[in-house]
């Protein structure tokens, strides 16, 4: 089924962006962006205007903390979700309370990512109807 | 009870000079409980009181006398004890906030 939803990867790892495009079209999206760290990220959020954000949490330039948190300051609507190996509990946290839709912990495997990505679907679409 | 340190008399039942704030009994080095100074085990957290006496000076081969007590009530002033207790909580938040989430957990959290 295709995808209509625009979506952004940004993730410093060239490997993790292949993958995550790969598994993004394999459930169907169509319109895939990617930023190799936080502030190209931030760029192309403008000018690419994505309603959802897989996003690396550690990566030079802006971490993804403060790029969650300016991707949430210009649009609220916009699905994020955290894709890091961050898993201690105040680092989540703080994801969790900057504004962060869903946290997916690497490694995973596909059926995880799927699952997430389902809600990620299922939560766009709430809101396309919401509006 | 008179103060060790300035000799002030104190009402019964206090555990800090209210003069010059020292200690009025043995401080357990586990729990931080101030104890009566006949207390032979901490009322809060059961730690053997010369055990405690002989952790707060690891550098001291000092036996768990009565004399041994007594310089170690000395060791703390009232201001002493609540930096100890406020050192404890931090480090204890600090555990608590680098203990690790699995998926599972996270997912609960976001829904």
């Amino acid at each position: 089924m295709a995808l209509a939803y625009r979506v952004l990867v940004v993730d410093d790892s060239a490997h993790i962006r292949i993958l995550l495009v790969k598994l993004l079209k394999r459930i169907g999206f169509e319109f895939i962006e990617t930023a190799e760290n936080g502030k190209i990220g931030l760029e192309k959020f403008a000018s690419f205007k994505p309603q959802a954000v897989f996003l690396d949490g550690i990566m030079p330039e802006m971490d993804g903390l403060a790029v969650l948190r300016a991707i949430k300051g210009q649009s609220s609507e916009t699905v994020v979700v955290i894709t890091t190996s961050l898993s201690e509990r105040e680092k989540v946290l703080q994801f969790k309370e900057s504004g962060a839709d869903f946290y997916l912990m690497k490694p995973f495997e596909e059926a995880k990512f799927r699952e997430v990505s389902q809600k990620v679907v299922s939560t766009l679409e709430n809101r396309q109807k919401e509006s | 009870m008179v103060c060790r340190e300035c000799n002030t008399e104190n009402r019964s039942g206090g555990k800090f000079c209210t003069s010059c704030g020292a200690p009025l009994g043995i401080i357990c080095s586990r729990c931080g409980k101030v104890n009566e100074l006949d207390d032979r085990h901490c009322g809060s957290c059961g730690l053997a009181l010369a055990i405690s006496l002989k952790e707060e000076s690891s550098a001291s081969t000092q036996s768990s006398t009565s004399l041994a007590s007594s310089a170690a009530i000395k060791q703390y002033s009232r201001q002493e004890v609540e930096e100890l207790l406020a050192l404890r909580k931090a480090l204890i938040k600090e555990e608590s906030s680098a203990e690790p989430m699995s998926q599972d957990d996270i997912d609960k959290l976001f829904g």
